[in-house]
């Protein structure tokens, strides 16, 4: 199908009549259509169209317009997680973290399809898509994000989703698991179910039952959230519970795993779990974040390890079992980074600037990341964790010293400035990522 | 230029030693196996080979190595080269137990070779072996959890939920214990006193299935599954360093 693709980007062409080629243009576009990469600056195909890969995307573009850039992804808007659970508590509507590729597309000249893309082949540098075509590429970039391991607990599994959603992909899932909250009466039980390591968001589901429990102590006060943890620990435990305990009282029960919290077993219909050693409990809302995995697409590419993540160059972020198929966000294994949004963009400039080098025939310099997960107690209560990483010795490490967390007996007057901060991280990352003016 | 090719060929070498080869340098697997050589097949440990909490780490080991006739699995242990004590837990088995399927949580100081070393009745040896990586997840960074009381509390046991006699399925069983290693700094130029539980028996109507003995590379809140084809007249007695126990019968 690439041939019903135009053979030239209109700045292929620019550049073309830029060095006063362009009468060869015929004779060049003979060639290209026998599949050397020779006359363009490299075609580089992006799947997925969120933090990872619409920040390598704009950035390889940034970095040399010449590149052909083309970013497959199947949704028009992309809704973004972070923030997602202010949705939850009423805060925001779905449409405020709402994001288009307008700005991909007009500003930096990114061909934006979207399609979902089906299958890769890494011999012949093809990825096909759902609507019929075919892309060939010079470098692939994946930032798939994560796929849900359907029936890894007992019952759940994609229909079941219908019933108890995740809302760990954000869009229809939030806006189901918002109605449950709203249909709950007063004194019912909010219950989430949280996997153990690793998972998209480790601060994530602490937020969650933060900005839940902020809403139901305005209109349900008598109700309970029960959290059933498949972990002993979480981040930034110690912040979340003097949070918690400060405004809401006892209203969040947190069970560890090892007092039996973990989830084996779901009656989507019933909406009741039951736990590793029997324990059943009974929701009015129920939501399930499974455990997860790789998008499907880095199967497809071979690029996945037996734990179901992407084992990547921590330099490059390329991957280490198939050539120029680079992969960035929550799909790799980058810990000690966070399976976070901040991460993945930071990533997906690393990669970008990897493929933009590579393509000039130099090679890419050490990179150094910052991350920061802000977490909201309630809208005007913030609290985070930073660190900066670095690569040693082939691997990434977390730089000692830099960093940490807020500080634990902070007056009112800074949880305020963080969750201010916050909201600023959210406008800056969305903008940097997908233009979204703000 | 030969002594650098010859440095070459060392390093070569040196790279090309994998992990499963290693144990002659660990003295926990090779003390164990004496002279004897282990078959490298047939047992399989399942463990994350990027770890972002060390204390609490899943393990599973399996086995499905050829056994001659009236062989059985007797011992298996699980031992971590890294660890300031490489014991991490290890099992004593019968022959009530149909299939070797272990499932437990374990602490791992830093990155390091875990290895599952098994024995036969007739005192064959298996052995496999994983490199894992720990690292501490950015945002992970937690508070010190309080040190809970000392005293075994909370047995569980859990059994299959339609057991049919004859029929393996797992069972699965925990105690709360903070399992304090005393490797711990107390602040004060020592070390927090070590406290372990050491020990889960299980009986069935009074014959041994499965002795458990747990070590400082048990991580807290000793947890083991493990697969039986007996589902009543069970007990369960976890034992801790000072010889107090908590029974539970099923
Ligand atoms: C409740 C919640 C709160 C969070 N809060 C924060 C926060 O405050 N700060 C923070 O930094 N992070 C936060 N995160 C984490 C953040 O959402 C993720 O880490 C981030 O989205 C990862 O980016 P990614 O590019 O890897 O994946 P995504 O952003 O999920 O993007 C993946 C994209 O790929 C597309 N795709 C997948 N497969 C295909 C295919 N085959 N073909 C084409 N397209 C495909 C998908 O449609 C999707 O658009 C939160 C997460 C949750 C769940």
């Amino acid at each position: 199908m690439s041939d019903r693709k135009p053979l030239f980007s209109s700045s292929r062409r620019q550049l073309l009549k830029g060095l006063g080629l362009a009468t060869l243009f015929p004779a060049i576009s003979a060639c290209t259509a026998t599949g050397t990469s020779q006359a363009s600056a490299g075609r580089v195909v992006v799947i997925g169209g969120g933090f990872g890969g619409a920040t390598a995307a704009k950035y390889i573009k940034r970095g040399n317009p010449a590149i052909d850039v083309t970013l497959v992804e199947p949704n028009k808007t992309f809704y973004t997680c972070p923030f997602s659970n202010l949705v939850l508590a009423g805060e925001r509507t779905l449409d405020s973290i709402g994001h288009s590729y307008d700005e991909l597309s007009q500003v930096y000249g990114v061909k934006v399809v979207h399609a979902l893309a089906q299958d890769i082949d890494p011999v012949a540098k093809r990825v096909s898509l759902s609507d019929g075509q075919t892309l060939q590429y010079d470098k692939l970039l994946l930032s798939p994000g994560i796929d849900m391991r359907w029936n890894a607990i007992e019952g759940y599994d994609e229909a079941a989703s219908a019933l108890a959603p995740h809302a760990w992909k954000a869009g229809p899932q939030t806006l189901l698991l918002r109605q449950q909250l709203e249909a709950m009466a007063d004194g019912d039980t909010f219950i989430m179910s949280v996997p153990g390591n690793p998972f998209r968001c480790p601060p994530g589901p602490y937020e969650r039952a933060s900005l839940v429990a902020h809403y139901l102590k305005t209109y349900k006060p008598r109700s309970k959230i029960l959290i059933l943890d498949g972990k002993d620990n979480f981040s930034k435990q110690g912040l979340f519970t003097a949070g918690w305990e400060a405004h809401y009282g006892d209203m969040i029960e947190w069970v560890s795993l090892s007092n039996d919290g973990r989830v084996v077993r779901v009656d989507a219909n019933r909406k009741e779990v039951e736990t590793e050693f029997g324990t059943r409990h009974q929701a009015a809302a129920l939501n399930v974040i499974p455990p997860q995995k790789a998008g499907f697409i880095a199967d497809r590419a071979g690029v996945t390890d037996a734990s179901g993540w992407v084992p990547v160059d921590p330099v490059t972020f390329e991957s280490t079992q198939q050539k120029d198929i680079y992969v960035v966000g929550d799909a790799t294994i980058a810990s000690p980074m966070p399976k976070s949004g901040f991460a993945a963009n930071a990533q997906g400039k690393v990669a970008a600037s990897a493929i933009v080098a590579s393509f000039a025939g130099i090679s890419p310099q050490d990179p150094i990341w910052a991350n920061t997960c802000y977490s909201l107690i309630n809208p005007d209560y913030g609290i985070s964790v930073a660190a900066v990483y670095r690569v040693q010795e082939n691997q990434i490490i977390s730089v000692e010293g830099a960093g940490g967390l807020s500080a634990s007996d902070a007056p009112d007057m800074i949880r305020r400035s963080e969750a201010a901060y916050a909201v600023g991280w959210y406008n800056a990352i969305s903008q940097d990522t997908w233009g979204t003016k703000l | 230029m030969r002594s650098l090719l010859l440095l070459g060929f060392i390093l070569t070498m040196t790279f090309s030693v994998n992990a499963s080869s290693d144990w002659r340098h660990f003295p926990a697997v090779a003390e164990r196996l004496g002279n004897q050589s282990p078959t490298e097949a047939g047992i399989d440990l399942n463990i994350p080979l990027v770890i972002d909490d060390g204390s609490s780490v899943n393990l599973k080991v399996s086995f499905n190595g050829s056994l001659a006739n009236e062989e059985y699995l007797s011992r298996l242990w699980i031992l971590a080269d890294k660890n300031p004590n490489p014991d991490v837990i290890d099992f004593e088995l019968s022959q009530a137990i149909p299939k070797v399927e272990l499932t437990t949580r374990i602490r791992l100081g830093e990155s390091q070779t875990v290895y599952a070393l098994a024995q036969s009745n007739q005192g064959n040896f298996w052995l496999t072996s994983k490199d894992v990586r720990v690292t501490v997840s950015g945002c992970l960074m937690g508070n010190e959890e309080p040190q809970a009381d000392i005293a075994m509390t909370q047995p569980r046991v859990a059994l299959p939920r339609n057991p049919t006699p004859g029929n393996a399925a797992e069972l699965r069983t925990m105690i709360n214990h903070p399992m304090e290693t005393g490797f711990r700094e107390d602040g004060q130029g020592g070390y927090i006193p070590q406290q372990l539980v050491k020990s889960l028996n299980v009986t069935q109507a009074g014959n041994p299935v499965i002795d458990i003995n747990f070590h400082t590379g048990t991580s807290a809140n000793p947890f083991v599954a493990f697969f039986t084809d007996q589902f009543s007249d069970l007990t369960f007695t976890w034992t801790d360093q000072h010889g107090a126990q908590v029974t539970e019968t099923r």
